[in-house]
């Protein structure tokens, strides 16, 4: 393996780095042959898996908290009354029913139940992904050991024990056309590009970054390292917005957000072993952690260097329901707790966006959960992740990144 | 061999002592150069027009680099290879005089202004609205100093001093009367224009070289690209720098500032073409990690690794062609597929063997200034490199050449930019200057027009075959090797050195002079540092020959039958 020494790095802790380098082929053009056994990749395309086509929900979808309002007696337009006054009265109206006992339920999720809320049960929804659990499993049946009943997606190629329960939460809420737009005919490795989620993360809000080490042959390769690590830069773009590759990242370096597997690749597919890994997230300023349990990757690599495939595990309830709804334990750019008002405020808003609302959620959550049963209770804690990426060929530096202006804060 | 050694030398062989020179030569030389003392003739006083660097140094020497210049510049010329050699032949615009109005206005309002004036303004003043003659008669010979870089004549002192005046008469206020002198000083031609004056030397018979002042504008320019500083203009009112010690006291003291890096950056800068930076332009799609922060990165890589090797290393100019040397930041990593650790500034990194890359001529700089927008271009690669770098000069294609099978890169029969310029060079009208250009050029095909590497184009493994002279290479490392073994890569660095100091050609007079120039570089085993410091303590950088300017304008009037 070659090394590569840097000096005068200031602000940065002083290392040794592995050179990074990509596929053989991608490798070949770079003229240096010898670099053979790290590759670094920094993801770029990320998104959580839905069902392909059409979505199905017999029992209808999910409704925010202004959306129960509406349908309630009281939430009916008045005769005469102005549009901008509806509006304002529904909002009003959706806001009194998020909160219970003086209390929010986006801040208090335990509090009540949501009749309202549904999710995707047909067990006939065919998705993307893999399985986690070694199993092909059915609600009614038996759980592989370590999860609870559940019932897994068809593969879109036709494989079984697809585990996603995190889609099972959601496919059901939100809105029902941006599921349809989907092309019901896709069938490739991969679904189709979510850009909300990629915005975020293009815009430096958060980023992945995966290394493989040992790599002697990227076709057939019966032991390879493999790091997961939270990217601590911002993902450089070209003037179309494409990420550039052989860009250089820092790995973030708190342990917490390091993920280390051993993988093998057969027949040009990368396949891991579990691990834990974590993730930074960004939602409107707040910062959060998006944990992922005995992560799993499967991913294949293109011609031009690119590694794609999916990274899959299993999400624990609170930390979902805390990045994803409620935004509890969110942190402002120092680490302190970002303020209650605001965290409630967005999380109510959002739930009315999303049609749904956050009570709702968490009890489905814990209904769906099917993995890391605690041990007492029995009861499930984790629910089955499916997310796709694309990740582009980069070189992973391990050191402390530091932004241009902590001069500033030092001060 | 020391300046003060080589200067003693000279002024033995002066006085006739050609055996005790030669001797006192021998032992201070590895290569017995011999300094030629007959033909110390120099050439005419120039006057020559500030840089724009210059421009900027000077204002920030003397005044603080916190005064603005807001002002645009004029593009330089570029004669025989140097900018430096054109700012003795440019003229003035009226545009250039328009921002040179300007950035007086700016420069003299910011001296005066309430932040910078009890720095700035040499004596206390009581009431603004008093005019204070003794504070205006020391603030325009003190500053008339720097910036003419000589003492004011008493009428020149006078005339500023009226103006200002003039100018408190009409805006009552004294401040206001400094500025309005500043300003004055600021577009007069004596600071925008380096104004040589000769005078007879005592040392040489019938012989002329620059007036004390002069000589130490030319000094200062050349290894500070600043005007001189006051302990540089005392010492030339002192006469120092006409005595071996005094001169050599004084280029100790400049080569050793941190201002000798700047000018030798400046220099480098001219010699590379770096003003082309400023329209280096790359198509977005073909080339996507192209933007201004890689242009900018990798002119200052190359600035960075001729410093670090000349200077911090006192280093083989020579090197400089096979160099490994890599100072990275991370936009610059992107194209080279390297990685840079550190996410703001500099690291220093290395090209490995199997990188391809070896000498500056591989580098981003070179590479994607000496090419086109969408393709790289072994003719222009090649082209520089013979001007650049061996002081060769190929002349401009002909007005009706065919580009169109060199622009048809599509073409799956010619898929390399070999095989289209071997189509291209059928044509009897190319063939002459391509067979001087393409052979260095395809060498470094594979890098692309940005610079990043390749080892395909269109699917074709690229022959990066070539030679230089007669003498066969492949690729970039082989060419380094040649430019680095060519004995013309030295000579031209001296040829360009001395031209950039004179800002002018090389007359015949002086060909003898530039000879032991090189024997010295060459016996210092081709340090640069010693080269110059050779070229500016000998007598033939000031010399020069009697015609003031205002001689060679009446004389030029005389030539061409003007009798106004």
């Amino acid at each position: 393996m070659s090394i590569y020494r840097f000096n005068d790095l200031r602000g940065t802790k002083p290392l040794f780095l592995a050179t990074a380098c990509v596929l053989a082929t991608a490798l070949a053009s770079a003229g240096d042959a010898a670099a053979q056994e790290t590759a670094g990749f920094v993801v770029h395309e990320w998104g959580g898996v839905k069902a392909r086509g059409q979505t199905v929900c017999p029992d209808g979808r999910s409704l925010g908290y202004r959306q129960i309002f509406e349908q309630s007696a009281e939430g009916q337009r008045l005769e005469g009354e102005a549009d901008a006054d509806y509006v304002k009265r529904a909002q009003a109206g959706g806001n009194a029913l998020a909160v219970k006992d003086g209390k929010n339920l986006c801040a208090n999720p335990g509090l009540a139940p949501d009749p309202y809320y549904r999710t995707m049960d047909d067990a006939a929804v065919v998705s993307w992904g893999i399985d986690l659990d070694g199993r092909v499993s059915t609600r009614d049946g038996a759980a592989a050991p370590g999860t609870c009943p559940h019932q897994d997606f068809t593969g879109v190629a036709g494989e079984t024990g697809v585990d996603n329960q995190y889609l099972r939460l959601t496919g059901c809420t939100g809105n029902p056309s941006a599921d349809e737009s989907e092309d019901e005919t896709e069938t490739g490795w991969l679904p189709p590009p979510q850009e909300a989620l990629e915005n975020t993360m293009l815009e430096g809000g958060w980023g992945i970054l995966i290394e493989l080490t040992g790599v002697d042959d990227f076709e057939n390769d019966d032991s390879v390292g493999v790091g997961i690590y939270a990217n601590s830069d911002p993902i450089v773009l070209s003037a179309q917005r494409e990420p550039i590759p052989y860009a250089t990242y820092a790995a973030d370096q708190d342990p917490r957000f390091r993920g280390v597997a051993s993988g093998r690749i057969v027949d040009g597919v990368l396949i891991t072993e579990p691990t834990d890994v974590r993730f930074h997230w960004l939602v409107a300023g707040m910062h959060l952690e998006r944990p992922l349990a005995h992560a799993r990757i499967r991913a294949r690599f293109t011609e031009d260097g690119v590694m794609e495939g999916y990274l899959a595990g299993y999400t624990p309830v609170e930390a979902l329901y805390d990045l994803q709804y409620g935004f509890r334990n969110a942190t402002n750019d120092k680490g302190e707790p970002a303020p209650a008002a605001m965290m409630t405020a967005i999380a109510t808003g959002a739930a009315s966006a999303m049609n749904r609302t956050c009570n709702g959620a968490y009890e489905a959550m814990y209904r769906l959960a099917d993995g890391d049963p605690d041990p007492k209770t029995g009861r499930c804690t984790s629910l089955s992740t499916q997310y796709f990426f694309r990740a582009t060929p980069a070189f992973i530096a391990q050191v402390e990144s530091r932004g241009r202006n902590d001069g500033l804060l030092e001060e | 061999m020391s300046g003060n050694t080589l200067w003693k030398c000279a002024v033995a062989r002066a006085a006739g002592l050609l055996l005790g020179a030669g001797l006192c030569c021998a032992a201070g030389a590895a290569v017995a150069a011999v300094e030629p003392t007959v033909n110390v003739a120099g050439g005419p006083p120039l006057v020559r027009r500030l840089t724009e660097s210059q421009y900027r140094a000077t204002v920030a020497d003397i005044f603080g680099a916190d005064i603005p210049v807001v002002g645009r510049f004029e593009r330089g010329l570029r004669s025989d290879g140097l900018i430096a050699v054109g700012t003795g032949e440019a003229g003035l615009s009226s545009f250039s005089l328009e921002q040179y109005d300007i950035n007086a206005r700016a420069i003299a309002a910011a001296v005066v202004s309430e932040a910078h004036r009890g720095d700035l303004i040499p004596c206390d003043i009581g009431d603004p609205a008093v005019f204070d003659k003794s504070c205006a008669d020391r603030f325009v010979a003190d500053y008339g100093r720097r910036l003419f870089r000589r003492p004011l004549s008493e009428q020149e002192i006078t005339l500023y001093v009226s103006s200002a005046r003039a100018a408190q008469e009409q805006l009552g206020d004294f401040y206001s009367a400094l500025e309005f002198a500043l300003a004055g000083m600021l577009i007069a031609p004596d600071f925008l224009l380096r104004i040589e004056r000769a005078v007879p030397d005592a040392s040489a018979p019938a012989g002329y070289r620059l007036d004390a002042y002069s000589s130490a504008t030319r000094l200062s320019y050349f290894l500070t690209g600043s005007a001189p500083d006051p302990e540089l203009l005392d010492a030339a009112e002192r006469g120092e720098l006409n005595t071996p010690e005094g001169l050599q006291r004084q280029v100790d003291r400049l080569i050793a500032s941190p201002r000798f890096e700047l000018a030798l950056r400046d220099f480098f800068s001219d010699m590379l073409y770096f003003d082309l930076f400023a329209d280096l332009a790359k198509d977005s799609v073909i080339y996507p990690a192209f933007n201004s922060e890689v242009a900018a990165d990798s002119r200052e890589q190359t600035l960075r690794t001729i410093t670090n090797l000349l200077l911090e290393e006192n280093g083989d100019y020579r090197d400089l062609f096979t160099t490994r040397s890599a100072p990275l930041t991370r936009s610059l990593g992107i194209v080279y597929r390297m990685p840079v650790a550190a996410r703001n500034g500099w690291s220093m990194g290395e090209f490995s063997a199997a990188s391809g890359r070896a000498g500056i001529q591989s580098q981003v700089s070179f590479l994607a200034l000496h090419s086109h927008p969408g393709r790289s271009s072994p003719t222009l690669r090649g082209k520089a490199m013979r001007e650049i770098f061996l002081c060769q000069h190929i002349p401009d294609p002909p007005a009706d050449v065919d580009f169109t099978g060199i622009n048809d890169t599509a073409n799956p029969v010619r898929p390399t930019a070999r095989d289209r310029l071997v189509a291209h060079r059928t044509q009897p009208a190319c063939q002459g200057c391509h067979i001087l250009m393409d052979p260095l050029g395809l060498t470094l095909e594979n890098f692309d027009g940005l610079g990043g590497f390749r080892s395909k184009e269109n699917g074709a493994v690229i022959d990066v075959s070539g030679s230089l002279d007669g003498r066969e290479f492949v690729a970039a490392e082989g060419l380094g090797q040649a430019l680095h073994d060519h004995q013309q890569t030295p000579r031209c660095l001296v040829d360009k050195l001395y031209r950039s100091a004179v800002g002018r050609g090389i007359a015949e007079p002086e060909q003898p002079f530039l000879d032991y120039l090189n024997q010295s570089f060459a016996g210092s085993g081709y340090r640069v540092p010693d080269l110059i410091r050779t070229l500016v303590t000998s007598p033939s950088f000031f010399a020069v020959t009697g015609h003031s300017p205002k001689e060679q304008i009446t004389d030029a009037r005389a030539a061409s039958g003007d009798q106004t």
